[in-house]
């Protein structure tokens, strides 16, 4: 269960060019819910996900995640958080583009010291569920679009996550592979995972098995 | 169930390192010269300065020299009575020697005359007429030499004798009749003994002169008071004592040292570049994937251990490498273009070996002079960038 409480976020506040990204935001989202965050590129929806994924802090509210208050975590806290509850799938894939898709799947069970055969039987399993595994020892860099957001994916699910996030996923897609994409979806959503997803692309829009769609507006809750 | 070791992080670290292999490569090879030059100033320097200590212990504690026009003239050898007189004065030796420019190789060899009774100056070169004595004085005309002229003057056909050119433009064939090794390199190198009567043949001297005298003094503290009542007693002479010769020999080695330093300065300054390069900032790309490392769960002290491995690699590879290639070059290959500007001296020019002296201390000195300041300077700047808060920076 993620529980969002009035939260607020200030960027550069009290300097001149500061800006009100978040206002007063409240919502939750139930175990295995799927929820969808809407609204037009620079209303906020982005800064949402990574306070949800503490990647970044709040300045004033609350976010908890199964009972625990993650918004104020202290760094190294905030990394072991994510590492063991959260699956990010990010706009631009954020993958090391002269890293091999083998090493950029590992990367998050890299700091956990498993015994190789562990690390391999993951990022394995990931991959071929992504249908990328082909592909493992290829740079990041030399992948097409579609390929890149299957490695992304599989690098958010290979620690098994509970929660998964995702900041405008086709942003970067064509029809087709956006299809692909809200596939996979339904196949994790089938899986119980708590998803949220940040977009402004309407395919997300109305799909029977979206529990929730919210509408934030610069940086307002509608 | 976790490892002892992060096996994966550490070969996380070596591909890091092989991505961006050209620039490692460049700081690799940097960080190798430095630390191959400083390795071998020290080595050699250590070297040389065992040597300089083997000799300076076995010099007299005062030599006298008779100075006229503020040049050193022969003096006349009537004074030692007196001076054996002095108290506190154990040993008084008139020396015969001087130096034999060799044109045809272009060195000076150091010509020493030695004495078949009385007692020599140094004990090494007593030690070798001890050994010689037949082959010196049985003969007239036989000469003892040091490894390193045997092997100069053999290069120029000179097997069996050399013929000397006396100061009035004869020539004075003397016998090769033995080698010598001495206890040191330095010493045994470019020296010359023969008897005292061929060495003032040689020089064009008078049998009732000698190019200086040398005193033994038991009690150190007596040297400089002895010193000045010779002074008093021979205003035309000058006293050098033992401790006059460590610091000219000090001096002599401190400037080509310099010289040296100034060479070793130029690479230090690239090196400090490199520093000043990374403790400046990482590059975007850098930047970016430690944030991508910070979003997908490690902690600052999984990326500050993934720098340190990269760093360890390359500075502890290099050191190494540097160290062991600085043993062989100066040890092995006895250090040739380097050793020249330590070594530009004409007792120090025929060929001689460095010995093997390496200390730990100085291994030690090298590798806290550099290693820890080029982690540090990785390290800082991957730190600041993993407290930032991700988000900032893979956006």
């Amino acid at each position: 269960m993620i529980n969002v409480t009035k939260v607020n976020k200030v960027f550069n506040a009290g300097k001149i060019n500061q800006t009100i990204a978040l206002q007063d935001i409240s919502f939750n989202v139930k175990d295995g819910n799927l929820t969808i965050l809407k609204g037009p590129s620079g209303s906020g929806k982005s800064t949402l996900l990574a306070i949800v994924a503490a990647l970044l802090k709040p300045t004033s509210g609350d976010v908890e995640v199964d009972g625990k208050k993650i918004a104020k975590l202290p760094d190294n806290f905030a990394s072991l958080y994510r590492r063991e509850n959260i699956g990010f799938v990010f706009q631009k894939f954020n993958l090391v583009p002269t890293l091999s898709v083998f090493e950029n799947v590992i990367l998050p069970l890299i700091p956990s010291n498993l015994p190789r055969v562990e690390i391999e039987n993951k990022a394995k399993k990931s991959m071929e569920k992504f249908s990328i595994y082909h592909k493992k020892n290829d740079l990041a860099k030399s992948l097409s679009g579609g390929e890149q957001q299957r490695v992304a994916i599989a690098r958010a699910l290979v620690n098994d996550p509970k929660i998964i996030l995702a900041d405008e996923p086709t942003a970067n897609l064509d029809t087709k592979l956006s299809t692909n994409f809200l596939d996979f979806i339904k196949e994790l959503h089938s899986e119980k995972k708590t998803i949220l997803i940040a977009t402004h692309d309407p395919i997300f829009f109305n799909l029977p098995f979206v529990s929730e769609e919210i509408e934030v507006i610069k940086g307002i809750m509608k | 169930m976790k490892q002892l070791f992060n096996l994966f992080l550490f070969e996380y670290a070596l591909s890091s390192l092989k991505r961006r292999g050209a620039k490692n490569i460049f700081i690799l090879i940097i960080f190798f010269i430095l630390i191959f030059l400083l390795s071998c100033v020290f080595f050699i320097s250590n070297s040389i300065k065992y040597e300089l200590n083997l000799t300076l212990k076995s010099l007299p504690d005062i030599v006298m020299q008779k100075l006229q026009a503020g040049r050193v003239q022969n003096l006349n050898i009537d004074r030692i009575s007196k001076i054996a007189n002095i108290p506190g004065v154990s040993e008084v030796t008139p020396r015969v020697w001087g130096y034999y420019y060799f044109k045809n190789a272009g060195v000076n060899f150091s010509v020493v005359g030695v004495s078949r009774f009385s007692p020599n100056y140094k004990k090494s070169i007593q030690k070798i007429v001890n050994k010689f004595d037949k082959k010196i004085f049985d003969k007239s005309d036989t000469m003892i030499v040091g490894d390193g002229v045997k092997k100069t003057l053999e290069k120029n056909y000179y097997n069996k004798y050399f013929d000397f050119i006396e100061p009035n433009g004869g020539f004075k064939k003397v016998y090769i009749a033995g080698t010598f090794k001495g206890a040191t390199s330095l010493e045994s190198n470019d020296i010359i003994l023969l008897s005292n009567k061929n060495a003032r043949k040689i020089f064009g001297m008078k049998n009732n002169e000698a190019t200086d005298i040398t005193l033994r003094v038991p009690n150190p503290k007596e040297v400089a008071k002895i010193a000045s009542k010779l002074e008093l007693m021979y205003p035309d002479s000058r006293m050098i004592t033992k401790n006059d010769l460590k610091i000219s020999y000090n001096n002599i080695f401190d400037y080509k040292s310099g010289i040296f330093l100034a060479m070793f300065i130029i690479v230090l300054f690239t090196f400090f570049i490199i520093i000043y390069d990374k403790a400046s900032g990482l590059s975007s790309d850098e930047k970016r994937e430690i944030g991508v490392q910070k979003a997908v769960g490690w902690k600052i002290g999984d990326v500050i251990l993934q720098k340190f491995y990269e760093a360890s690699i390359i500075s502890v590879v290099s050191f190494f490498l540097a160290i062991m290639f600085a043993i062989f070059y100066v040890y092995i290959l006895d250090a040739p273009l380097i050793r020249d500007i330590f070594t530009g001296y004409s007792i120090l020019k025929p060929a001689f070996k460095l010995p093997f002296i390496v200390d730990f201390q100085t291994i030690i000195l090298i590798f806290f002079a550099t290693v820890p300041l080029y982690l540090a300077a990785t390290i800082i700047p991957s730190w600041v960038a993993a407290t930032l808060e991700a988000d900032e920076v893979i956006r």
